[in-house]
């Protein structure tokens, strides 16, 4: 059984910077869906103002991290009225098991969410016995 | 707590009945009424100099055609809706953060702006509205004879 891992605890997104993360700014923890398939696990996460090309997946020693960057709007010469969200960069990584095939993994990026499909390896896959 | 684990292969799993509930409570938790979007959703940045107003929203994986954003004098209003992500028989959430559901936020700008001119632009699920400044509110000098 795999014990979570979270590098990047809270639910909601924590100014925190990371000990693993060597950021010069603060990160926020993306908020995620993980979902268990038969097949593999789907991971969604939202990272609103990431571009597909300010985004990264990696995958080392058992460790999955998703990072993003946002760079911040330019609001030339306007002051700001109200500010309910802050913009940086998302940093969040899980410890995923020896069952998934790392080599598969499929990545995505869409309307500022992440998705990632992790296969599982094939031993590990459910198989139906055939009853003679 | 556990994010995923192995399948077991043979035999009696003593997930299973976890499992099986994790779903029943998404499935409960999991109506449009209940969604886990609050009432500040979604959050804003508001910018304003003398022309016009700035106004970004986060808001991620929605489509544009699920936005409605209006304005009348000094108050906007973005309603949405957020597709639940769907799960198949099976399939399980091991972890489930990202709200979906509908919301409704009407906020007040800093003045009364040309409803016709408004600029909405999506992008990396952010929305910006760029709102100029109606005639009639901008500061008016007036001059003493």
């Amino acid at each position: 059984m795999n014990e979570e891992k979270e590098i990047a605890k809270g639910k909601e997104r924590s100014q925190e910077l990371q000990t693993e993360a060597v950021e010069p700014e603060a990160a926020f923890v993306p908020l995620v869906d993980v979902i268990e398939k038969q097949d593999g696990v789907e991971i969604l996460a939202d990272m609103p103002g990431v571009s597909r090309e300010n985004v990264e997946a990696s995958l080392e020693e058992g460790v999955l991290t998703i990072s993003g960057k946002v760079s911040p709007p330019t609001m030339q010469g306007m002051s700001l009225q109200s500010g309910e969200y802050e913009t940086g960069s998302f940093y969040r990584s899980f410890a995923v098991g020896e069952g998934l095939d790392t080599e598969g993994i499929e990545a995505s990026m869409k309307d500022g969410v992440l998705r990632l499909r992790i296969p599982k390896s094939e031993k590990y896959k459910p198989k139906q016995i055939e009853i003679r | 707590m556990v994010i995923w684990d192995r399948n077991r292969g043979f035999g009696y799993d003593p997930f299973d009945e976890l499992r099986r509930l994790s779903r029943q409570m998404n499935r409960l938790f999991g109506s449009p009424l209940s969604a886990g979007i609050g009432e500040t959703f979604p959050p804003l940045n508001i910018w304003s100099d003398n022309e016009k107003a700035v106004v970004t929203a986060e808001v991620p994986g929605i489509k544009k055609e699920d936005l409605d954003i209006s304005v009348e004098n000094d108050v906007l209003t973005i309603k949405g809706h957020r597709e639940p992500k769907q799960i198949e028989d099976g399939e399980s959430f091991r972890r489930h953060e990202r709200g979906y559901g509908s919301f409704r936020r009407a906020v007040g700008l800093p003045f009364s702006v040309e409803p016709g001119q408004v600029k909405a632009e999506y992008k990396d699920g952010v929305l910006r509205l760029e709102l100029p400044r109606h005639e009639a509110s901008k500061p008016r000098r007036i001059d003493v004879k």
